[in-house]
């Protein structure tokens, strides 16, 4: 568990500020990654995860986005501080990243080969040619052959579109790759098949992964390690297996109610009650606490501190801080799955 | 694409017939007599009846569109009524001008058009584009018969830094060509403007900065690339504004091109060279048409697919 932070977000703050309106998309979050890891972040839409893997690039749409504080430290260096020209360096070389929709992700005027060669070319001292033979190839690694080099996006399906931005995006043998859903957009015998090459190409590259997603299944497919995000905060974060098998957040535990299992009856579904709070005007306190069963006077009041649960198991939750009177409540909050 | 090109060409045909028969029937039916025009101080009676039968004027008007049909198509079309030149030779001798004119100010309208329109985008809501937008909106609104007459007082009157007109090379170009290519110039940068805002917020512009590209490489690869179709648009058509627009500058600057002859043609009824004028016009657009076609395929590779799939 010694291995160097690769990446290290802290207190990252990113708001949307419109006319009218200021939307906390991220709000003082922190998050790290160590070379080799794969971090799944998950989260319901609107909680802020494709706005902080944006950030890390600094890719965040401006207007209306605004990284407001924190820092992104990567190998060392804060990104957020970094001239265009070591940003440029990052992007693409070190970091890539995957969007969530492969249909409008490429270029439809270039052939998608062209689009693999193009980030080769920026970033390896090669020649035209040598960049194009390479694209080749990585077309090939995951599964398009060759000959489809001169073709077009709109002559590829989403899945094989997916597999063309994948290419691109190892490329260069960067060190962390953002995937922001990559499947979401996918039928799921694609998404499976994309998922499985993912594994794949982590596995023979080493690459670092951050893995957005909203299925927990994915999760447990891909990643070592777990970031549960609600409202533009992690709640909780630890291994796969300290997240799924001792869940302690009590949105972390309505996330995995609400997932069907085969055994379980529909009618006996559970899914979190309540809506998402509302991003321009976030609960006082704990922002979970409106949803949240276990609500007291208290979390309403108090802004919940990371607390240590157990090995590298941290939640966010005044429960497990202890600010709440715990004979009431513990017996429920430690349901295991 | 040879094939489709081809096409289109063919599409001329009845095109220009149906162009044709429209413009004679209206010069037949407008009032006054071309006769009289023609003979001017040496008209009697008996010449007027003479040169009405030799002009074949006295025929039905189905035979004489035929006729003039007939021999258009053998390159024929006519000796016009007032000069009594070969119509042809009328307008090779001033055509060269009026589509020299209109190309150099096409060319002055896309080139500072994309630049500036390309920089407003991309500094959207700076100082730069607010001031692009003003001059714009004064570029659309002035006339250009008078920003021509500012060019000449300015720069040729003033300054002399280019002839005013006098018709020689590429200097007397110049200022013409402004001033024809003005209003052209504003409403190039207002379309590239709001074409290239519109491509700059795709996904796969956000890609392509994701790669570590320059942002100029971002917007002209990228967002610039995939904007072009509403521009070649516009442009194809403000090309045809061009061509025949030219009138009021060609007066201005005394340019020796078909704008001033075609006005000339219709006060003095000269029906032969109001035709030819009329179809060679008709045919540019045609061919404009095309070439706007061209290139959208040259541009867009999903376009260029539907060419080669429909075989059109
Ligand atoms: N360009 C934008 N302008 C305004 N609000 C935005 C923009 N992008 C995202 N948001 C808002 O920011 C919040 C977080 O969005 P996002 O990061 O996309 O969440 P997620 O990826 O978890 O679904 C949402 O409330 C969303 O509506
Ligand atoms: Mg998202």
């Amino acid at each position: 568990m010694n291995r160097s932070k690769l990446l290290e977000i802290k207190d990252l703050t990113v708001e949307y500020r419109t006319d009218d309106e200021i939307v906390y998309a991220v709000n003082s979050l922190n998050l790290s990654l160590h070379s080799g890891e794969s971090l799944g972040l998950v989260g319901e839409t609107g909680a802020g995860k494709s706005t902080t893997a944006l950030s890390i690039l600094q890719l965040v749409a401006d207007p209306p986005g605004k990284i407001t504080s924190g820092e992104i430290l990567f190998e060392g260096d804060d990104l957020l501080k970094a001239k265009r020209d070591f940003l440029r360096h990052i992007r693409g070389n070190k970091i890539s990243m995957i969007f969530q929709d492969p249909m409008t992700s490429l270029n439809p005027v270039y052939s998608v080969g062209d689009q693999i060669a193009e980030v080769i070319y920026l970033h390896e001292k090669c020649s035209k040619a040598e960049a194009q033979q390479k694209a080749a190839d990585m077309l090939e690694m995951v599964g398009i052959p060759k000959d489809r080099y001169d073709e077009f996006p709109h002559q590829f399906s989403g899945g094989m579109k997916q597999r063309v931005v994948i290419a691109m995006s190892i490329a260069c043998s960067p060190k962390l790759i953002l995937a922001d859903e990559p499947t979401t957009a996918l039928d799921v015998t694609i998404q499976a098949q994309v998922l499985e090459l993912m594994n794949d190409l982590k596995v023979k590259l080493n690459t670092s992964l951050l893995l957005i997603t909203h299925d927990l299944g994915v999760v447990a497919q891909v990643c070592d390690r777990v970031a549960i995000m609600y409202a533009g905060e992690i709640v909780e974060t630890g291994t796969v297996e300290e997240v799924f098998e001792h869940p302690k957040h009590p949105y972390t535990i309505g996330l995995f109610r609400s997932i069907p299992t085969l055994d379980e009856k529909v009618d006996r579904l559970k899914p979190i009650t309540g809506q998402m709070p509302d991003p321009t005007n976030l609960p006082s306190g704990c922002k979970f606490h409106p949803r949240c069963p276990h609500m007291n006077e208290v979390c309403t009041k108090m802004k919940p501190a990371m607390t240590n649960v157990a090995g590298t198991h941290i939640v966010k939750c005044l429960i497990h801080e202890g600010k709440l009177d715990p004979t009431e409540i513990m017996e429920e909050v430690n349901y295991v799955r | 694409m040879h094939k489709f090109i081809l096409r289109r060409l063919a599409m001329l045909i009845p095109v220009l017939l149906g162009v044709s028969f429209i413009v004679f029937s209206i010069m037949d039916l407008t009032p006054g007599d071309p006769v009289e025009m023609y003979l001017g101080d040496n008209y009697t009676p008996e010449a007027h009846a003479e040169m009405t039968k030799e002009l074949g004027l006295d025929k039905p008007f189905i035979v004489r569109y035929l006729s003039y049909i007939g021999n258009a198509v053998q390159g024929d079309f006519g000796i016009s009524y007032s000069t009594k030149q070969p119509v042809l030779d009328e307008i090779l001798a001033r055509f060269p001008n009026t589509l020299v004119l209109a190309i150099a100010a096409l060319i002055f309208a896309i080139v500072v058009g994309i630049i500036l329109g390309t920089i407003s985008a991309a500094k959207q809501n700076s100082i730069f584009d607010s001031m692009s937008t003003f001059t714009a909106l004064i570029g659309v609104s002035m006339p250009n018969f008078w920003f021509g007459l500012m060019l000449i007082i300015i720069f040729a009157a003033g300054l002399g830094w280019f002839p005013s007109s006098e018709f020689s090379g590429v200097k007397s170009l110049v200022l013409p060509a402004i001033a024809l290519g003005t209003n052209s110039l504003a409403i190039i940068t207002r379309m590239t403007r709001s074409s290239l805002l519109e491509t700059i917020r795709q996904d796969y512009v956000r890609t392509a900065r994701a790669k570590g590209l320059k942002e100029y490489k971002v917007i002209i690869k990228h967002a610039l690339r995939n904007a072009m179709i509403p521009i070649i648009t516009i442009s194809g058509l403000q090309f045809g504004f061009l061509i025949s627009g030219a009138v009021v500058i060609e007066t201005v600057f005394s340019w020796p091109g078909i704008g001033r002859l075609l006005v000339e043609a219709i006060q003095l009824k000269d029906t032969p060279i109001v035709l030819s004028l009329v179809l060679i016009k008709a045919g540019m657009f045609t061919v404009i048409n095309l070439g706007t076609d061209i290139m959208y395929a040259f541009f867009d590779p999903r376009i260029r697919a539907q060419y080669k799939a429909k075989r059109v």
